[in-house]
């Protein structure tokens, strides 16, 4: 190949990497939308989590959208488990809720059913290289 | 003393219950919490709503079709006995004795088939997730119907006008389907008409109807449709009975399971109720994540598409299913509607009358109770007076009720 053409290559190379890289870290950029059912700032973690609808209703199968950021901007791109309790009567929910990660730091969660009113109190668990990060948020139904 | 004197004046004059203060016509006070429990008891009925699991719901000819088949006894091993049978219009479809003995002495109550459309779980131990599955399961027990299906089959193939209603409802000829099939399309003509008995409106619908558009509009204490009595048994319902921590929402019924203490022995054996309920499920053929589900089409799709995960939307409440030890022994928490003409109650068929099941929660066994935190049920133990009020108002939950009638033109190129 000659010179002329290889270091066309190399420079269309070298141009590619950096948009990828300008790309990349626009999309991993986490910032945390506002006035979300749950927005708050929780160890290294910024968390924001939004209910399929408000009011909840009894007895209905919830959604929920959260976004997990670290506090540097990073997003959180790790396991999510969740449920719920009701702390008086020490029990929780029939269903295991689950998540999938839909972009780094975005996640939909499904399988939340709020059974009986009263205080509820819904537990998420993050998994970071420090160790597990427990999130917790009180509501009433 | 005449302090002692004015103290019990003064005392019974601030706690005389109301309902002997208060004409029969007027509004009792409500503070906002119990104005948002009644509120939450309704609107009645509900909106109507498609079963994505069954292409028959809401069909006219496959209501009618099905209709048919519920009262069809060749559904059943030697004409037996069909679903109206057990399941009798005139007893708000159910069948008036606490525990039947179609075939062989059963060991759960005959549910009334109120207002079936549309709800999570059904059975006493949620071991089906659609309509359409739970009406399979008669047929298929040995105790009940234990339909033949290769001879039901038959029969029906020689019944020239079955057989053009079926072809013309469905579009299947039933000569060539194989049982599995024959069976899923019987039960989901079935629901089809079961999803048309409901209840109408009731006066206590009509007390909150009332009690809503007064808040939105001005308030007026006169004319109430339930008597001081019933309203006073509404307050101990949605206050001190807590009875709406599980009797929830315009059915009246949360959907799920709980343990009231009635006993789980039977007969032969222990009834485990919403723990093999839901072992039953996640085994079952024909369950929403199965290859019945007719709203799985759109999944399959999808699936097409690359999304290998999808699971239909109304099965992802069966697939977020978890089996918890606190299952055993849970039944389903029944709809209170028209409660007054569905005895006998519990699962088991044990309480004869609606008093005997006041009197059973208001003196509750709290030994016989699981409660590791605050315990939800716990013995009410109410006076007489007020034992009435909350079976006045439970006997004002009931509305008329109502069933797909008899539409013989629609089948009439078929004679």
């Amino acid at each position: 190949m000659p010179w002329t053409q290889l270091s066309r290559a190399v420079f269309l190379r070298a141009v590619l990497w950096l948009l990828s890289l300008v790309v990349t870290n626009t999309v991993m950029a986490c910032t945390l939308p506002a006035g979300s059912d749950i927005n708050r700032q929780e160890g290294e973690f910024l968390i924001s989590v939004q209910f399929d609808k408000q009011p909840l209703e009894l007895g209905a199968l919830h959604s929920i959208q959260a976004i997990i950021c670290y506090a540097s901007g990073q997003a959180y791109t790790g396991e999510i488990k969740a449920d719920a309790i009701m702390p008086a009567h020490n029990h929780g929910m029939n269903y295991q809720p689950s998540f999938t990660m839909t972009s780094p730091g975005h996640y939909t969660g499904t399988g939340f059913v709020f059974h009986m009113p009263g205080l509820w109190r819904l537990r998420l668990t993050l998994q970071s290289d420090n160790g597990k990060q427990l999130i917790e948020h009180d509501f009433v139904l | 003393m005449r302090n002692a004197i004015k103290l019990c004046i003064t005392l019974c004059l601030v706690f005389l219950p109301a309902v002997w203060a208060t004409p029969d016509n007027e509004t009792l006070d409500y503070d906002t919490h119990e104005l948002a429990f009644i509120r939450s008891l309704g609107p009645w009925p509900p909106v109507s709503k498609k079963d994505e699991s069954n292409r028959f719901s809401q069909q006219e000819d496959a209501i009618e079709l099905g209709r048919q088949l519920f009262f069809d006894r060749r559904l059943s091993l030697n004409n037996t006995s069909s679903c109206a049978d057990c399941h009798q219009p005139d007893l708000a479809f159910q069948d008036g004795v606490a525990l039947n003995t179609a075939l062989a002495p059963l060991h759960r109550n005959t549910t009334s088939l109120l207002n079936l459309a549309n709800r999570p779980w059904y059975g006493w131990g949620g071991e089906h997730d659609s309509l359409w599955s739970q009406s399979i399961r008669p047929m298929l027990a040995t105790a009940e119907m234990h339909t033949d299906l290769s001879a039901l089959q038959k029969v029906l193939s020689q019944d020239s006008f079955f057989q053009c209603a079926f072809q013309q409802t469905t579009g299947l000829n039933l000569a060539d389907l194989t049982q599995q099939d024959l069976l899923v399309t019987i039960g989901k003509l079935l629901a089809s008409y079961q999803e048309t008995i409901q209840s109408g409106k009731s006066r206590f619908d009509l007390f909150r109807d009332q009690l809503v558009d007064a808040e939105n509009t001005s308030p007026s204490q006169k004319n109430a449709i339930l008597t001081a009595e019933e309203q006073v048994g509404l307050k101990i319902f949605i206050g001190e009975g807590r009875c709406t921590f599980c009797h929830s929402g315009a059915h009246f019924s949360n959907g799920e399971f709980g343990d009231i203490g009635v006993s789980f022995f039977t007969a032969n054996g222990i009834d485990k109720g919403r723990y093999d309920g839901i072992k039953a499920l996640r085994t079952d053929p024909y369950s929403l994540l199965g290859r019945y589900n007719d709203a799985t089409k759109n999944s399959n799709d999808a699936k097409e598409q690359g999304n290998t995960e999808t699971i239909p939307h109304n099965a992802l409440r069966t697939s977020h299913l978890q089996l918890l030890h606190r299952n055993w022994g849970e039944f389903k928490v029944p709809s209170l509607r028209n409660v007054g003409q569905t005895a006998p109650y519990m699962h088991n068929g044990s309480i004869s009358t609606l008093m005997d099941t006041v009197d059973f929660y208001s003196e509750l066994d709290e030994e016989r109770l699981h409660a590791d935190g605050e315990k939800i049920l716990r013995p009410l133990h109410l006076t007489p007076i007020e034992k009435d009020s909350l079976q006045a108002f439970l006997l004002s939950l009931s509305g008329p009720i109502h069933a797909a009638q008899e539409k013989p033109s629609l089948f009439s190129q078929c004679r």
